[in-house]
Parts: structure tokens; sequence; C-alpha cells
């Protein structure tokens, strides 16, 4: 319940935050999403491309998503973990994971499939959320 | 991260995201669950149509492989 307040505070009012491991979670499930509903859509485009590029489009989508899972899972236990070092590594972690979430869906664009644009925003947001990794 | 401005961006796109396993998360919000956020992703990850279909791309590219 303290979750959902703290969302809701932050999507109603620009006055009130929602705490960073509130955030975090709610990037880190985002995340997961994206890629779990990117896979689906890889495997559609890929089954109606011709042989090779077939081929081609499944490797680069089996690669990003053995690249984002353990690096979604990661952040995960940083949150479940949450102390002074998390949000650095949550937003590295997302970070890694975005950028092959992102080579999934441009590897869907490619073959012709179409990339919801909720996808595509959850993509994109959570690159931004990676670019504070310093 | 984690600026307002990007927090904003991630409820608004969580809420139009639409996803069951958003909406579950804010059930499981609301009824007080104390699931991690590590079961929370596994178990997103772990449903059939995404396992499904990595198998179903791990089968396509290893076919890929043994023809070079």
């Amino acid at each position: 319940m303290k979750r959902l307040v703290a969302i809701g505070a932050v999507a109603l009012c620009t006055g009130c935050t929602a705490t960073t491991r509130d955030i975090a979670r709610a990037s880190v499930v985002l995340s997961a999403q994206a890629l779990a509903e990117s896979m689906p859509l890889c495997r559609d485009a890929a089954s109606l491309q011709e042989a090779q590029a077939g081929i081609k489009t499944a490797r680069t989508c089996v690669e990003a998503y053995h690249i984002a899972r353990p690096s979604i899972e990661a952040a995960a236990s940083s949150v479940d973990a949450w102390d002074a070092g998390s949000r650095r590594n949550v937003v590295c972690a997302i970070g890694r994971a975005a950028v092959a979430v992102a080579r999934a869906l441009d590897a869907i664009a490619a073959a012709g499939g179409t990339v919801p644009l909720a996808l595509r925003d959850a993509a994109s947001l959570a690159e931004k959320i990676g670019g504070e990794c310093k | 991260m984690m600026g307002e401005q990007i927090a904003i961006e991630l409820i608004a796109l969580a809420v139009r995201f639409g996803g069951d396993a958003i909406r579950a998360m804010i059930r499981r919000g609301a009824d007080g669950d104390s699931s991690t956020c590590g079961e929370q992703v596994r178990k997103i990850l772990d449903a059939h149509s995404t396992q499904s279909a990595v198998m179903q791309l791990g089968w396509m590219a290893g076919h890929g492989a043994r023809d070079e």
C-alpha cells in the first residue's frame, strides 16, 4: 500500500516525491515487462522472414535476452537488498538491460514487425535511467 | 535517476503500459503483498509466452549455427 500511495503521489502531484527505492522497483518491473513482451514479438517477426534473415533476427533477440535478463535480475536483487550502493547498481543494470532490449526492438522493426509505442517508450525511459550510471 | 521528471514519466508509462504484471504489481501493493522485487521479476520473465518465445528463438538461432 505504501508503494501504491507513493506512486500515486508522484503521478498526481509535482510537489510530492516517491522514494528512490519505490521508483527503482517500478523501473525494474517495467524493464522486465518490456523484455518479456518483446520476445514473442521477436519470435513472430523472425518467423515471417526468409531463413537467413530470420536466423539473424533470432540471434539478435536471444543475445539481447541473455544480456537483459541477468541485468534485470541483478537490479531486482539490489532493490531487495536496498543499501547505499543500490541506487547506482540499479541504474547501471537497468541501463545494460535497456540497451539490449532496444537492440531486440530494432531487430523486430528491421524484420518488418510492429513495435508497440509503449514498448519503445519503456526502452527509451530505461535508457534514460541508465544514462545516470556514472 | 530518479529525478522528479523521470519519476513522472515512469509512472505515466507504467499506467499506459497496461501490462498484466504492472496491474498485478499495483494490486499486490494495495493488498500489502510482500513478495520481493526479484520474485516479481522472475514471475514476469518466466511467463510461458516469454519462455516459449525464447526457446523458439534459440532453436532458430541454433539452426543457423549448424548450417555454418
